[in-house]
C-alpha cells in the first residue's frame, strides 16, 4: 500500500480530467484512541452519520466517477459495526480498499475478516518508541496493541504499511522505529509531519519547527537508502518536501516529482455525516462542500467553489517565500492543509527543505509561536505567527 | 454503472520538471545553467550517471508522451 501503488498513482489524464482517483473517508468520528495530535479531535461519533445505505450509495457515485482507492479512516473504522459491509461494497464496485488504523482492540478475527471482505492492505500508525507513542495516542499499551496488528498482517500475507508522525521528539527515535517495523512486517512507511490544527493546537510542544526540517531531511534521506536494502519502502507524505536535495530520491524520476497539492483534483475527503472536502484533513469551516445527503457528489464535484482551488493550477494565491519561489508554478506552496491550518491562509508554507535551505544561505530560520487556540470542534484551526530570525551560529546547516 | 460525469472545471496539469544532470535537483525543461549548482544541467555528472537516472527519465518521457496520445 502507499502511494507508489500503481492504481493509485495520477496520471497526467486524471489531472486534466480532475478524476477523483483517491478517496479518504472518515467512516466514523468514534475512536479509542485519544492522540494528542488529532486535527479531527475524534472520540464520540458525529451526530448524523451516514448509514449503511447510504455508505454503498456513496461507493456507488464514486465509482461512476472514476475513483480507483478509497481508504476508510475514523475515528477508528472498525467501531463501525457495518464496516465490513462499505468495505466489500468498494470491492464490489471494482475500487481498491485499504484501512489507517490505530490497531487498539483490532482483534485478530476482525483483521482476518477485513481480509476476507477484501480489504487490501492496513496502514497502522506509530510514532516513535513504546513511550513516545502511549503519551502521544493517550492510551497505555496502544503501541504493542499496534505491532500485534502488523504481525497478525504478515502472518495471514496482508499488506500492511506503518504511519507515523513526525513530531517534535520523535527524531532521535527514528531509526529503532524502522528496526521494529521492518522485524513486524511493515513493507511501506509513510511520514508525515503533524500539522497545527485541532488537538495539536493545544498541545503545540509537540510540533516541529519549520527549521527543523534541516536535521530531519537528511536523517530521513538516510533511513529510506537503508530502509530500501532491507525490503521496506520509506515514503514522504504530501506534506514532507518540497524538491531540494532528496526529492530525486524517493519521489521520482521513476515516480515523478512532487506535482503540487492534489486536494479537489485527484482527491476526496469525505466526513462521516456525508460533508465532502477536497482532502480528508482540510478545516471544515473554510473548505467543506455541502452533504452527499442533499446533492449528488458528481454535483457537488463538479461545480461547488470549494474544491475548486487547485484544479487552474493558478499562483496568484502565493505569499511570502512561497510567492517567489523558483518552484512555486509546481508546487504552489505544498500541502494546502499544513500551510492554510498553521496561518489561516493557503500557498505560504514554511515546512519545505528547499526554503529552509535557501533561508539558512542568507543567515536565516523560520519558526512557529502560537497566537490564538482552535475551538473545540472537529478540523479545527488555531493561529500561528510566522517569526524570522538570524540563525544559530553553531547550529547552522551544512 | 451509469455514464461518468465530467466535471464542469477542467484541470490543468502540473508543469513538467527535468533533473540537472549535475547535481540531481529538478530544473524546469529547457533549463541550461543549473540555478541549484550553477553547471551545464544538460551534461550528465557521475552522481546522474551512477544513479541510473538517464534509463529512467528516457522511460518518463515515453510514458509522458504516450500519455499525451492518448488523450
Amino acid at each position: 500500500m502507499g502511494e507508489d501503488a500503481p492504481r493509485r498513482r495520477v496520471s497526467l489524464q486524471d489531472q486534466l480530467d480532475c478524476i477523483p482517483v483517491y478517496v479518504v473517508w472518515e467512516v466514523t468520528l468514534a475512536c479509542n484512541l485519544k492522540c494528542r495530535h488529532c486535527g479531527s479531535r475524534a472520540g464520540h461519533r458525529r451526530a448524523r452519520e451516514l448509514d449503511t445505505a447510504e455508505c454503498i450509495d456513496v461507493v456507488r457515485q464514486l465509482a461512476e466517477l472514476g475513483t480507483r482507492e478509497i481508504s476508510i479512516i475514523g475515528g477508528e473504522a472498525f467501531v463501525r459495526k457495518d464496516w465490513l459491509t462499505i468495505v466489500r461494497a468498494i470491492r464490489d464496485h471494482g475500487i481498491d480498499c485499504t484501512m489507517q488504523t490505530g490497531g487498539y482492540k483490532l482483534s485478530a478475527a476482525m483483521i482476518d475478516a477485513a481480509a476476507e471482505a477484501g480489504l487490501q492492505g492496513i496502514g497502522v500508525s506509530i510514532d516513535g518508541s513504546e513511550a513516545l507513542h502511549d503519551r502521544l495516542r493517550g492510551v497505555p499499551g496502544s503501541y504493542r496493541e499496534a505491532l500485534r496488528v502488523l504481525e497478525h498482517c504478515r502472518r495471514i500475507g496482508l499488506v500492511a504499511s506503518v504511519n507515523t508522525q513526525i513530531t517534535a521528539g520523535v527524531m532521535p527515535e527514528l531509526p529503532a522505529l524502522m528496526d521494529t517495523i521492518i522485524a513486524a512486517g511493515a513493507r511501506y512507511w509513510q511520514v508525515q509531519l503533524t500539522v497545527a490544527m485541532g488537538n495539536a493546537v493545544d498541545n503545540d510542544d509537540i510540533l516541529l519547527q519549520p527549521y527543523s526540517l534541516a536535521t530531519l531531511m537528511p536523517l530521513l534521506a538516510g533511513l529510506h537508502r537503508a530502509g530500501r536494502e532491507r525490503g521496506l519502502t520509506l515514503l514522504p507524505g504530501n506534506n514532507i518536501g518540497y524538491f531540494g536535495p532528496f526529492d530525486a530520491l524517493w519521489r521520482g524520476p521513476d515516480r515523478g516529482h512532487y506535482p503540487g497539492c492534489p486536494a479537489g483534483q485527484n482527491v476526496i475527503g469525505l466526513e462521516a455525516d456525508g460533508t465532502l472536502k477536497g482532502c480528508p484533513s482540510l478545516a471544515t469551516d473554510r473548505y467543506g462542500a455541502g452533504s452527499v445527503r442533499e446533492t449528488p457528489i458528481a454535483d457537488l464535484w463538479a461545480e461547488h467553489p470549494a474544491l475548486q482551488f487547485n484544479r487552474t493550477r493558478g499562483i496568484e494565491h502565493l505569499w511570502g517565500f512561497c510567492r517567489s519561489c523558483y518552484y512555486a508554478e509546481v508546487c504552489r506552496g505544498g500541502c494546502t492543509w499544513t500551510a492554510d491550518s498553521l496561518l489561516g491562509r493557503r500557498g505560504n508554507n514554511p515546512y519545505c527543505h528547499y526554503r529552509v535551505l535557501k533561508l539558512a544561505e542568507r543567515g536565516l530560520r523560520e519558526r512557529i509561536v502560537k497566537v490564538d487556540d482552535a475551538p473545540m470542534l472537529p478540523f479545527a484551526t488555531g493561529r500561528f505567527a510566522l517569526v524570522e530570525e538570524p540563525w544559530p551560529a553553531d547550529g547552522q546547516p551544512a | 454503472m451509469s455514464e461518468r460525469s465530467t466535471p464542469s472545471v477542467k484541470g490543468e496539469a502540473a508543469p513538467m520538471l527535468v533533473l540537472c544532470r549535475h547535481c540531481v535537483e529538478y530544473v524546469f525543461a529547457g533549463t541550461v545553467t543549473c540555478p541549484h549548482c550553477g553547471e551545464d544541467a544538460r551534461v550528465a555528472g557521475p552522481r546522474y550517471r551512477d544513479g541510473a537516472y538517464e534509463a529512467i527519465e528516457a522511460m518518463r518521457r515515453i510514458e509522458d508522451v504516450l500519455g499525451r496520445r492518448r488523450r
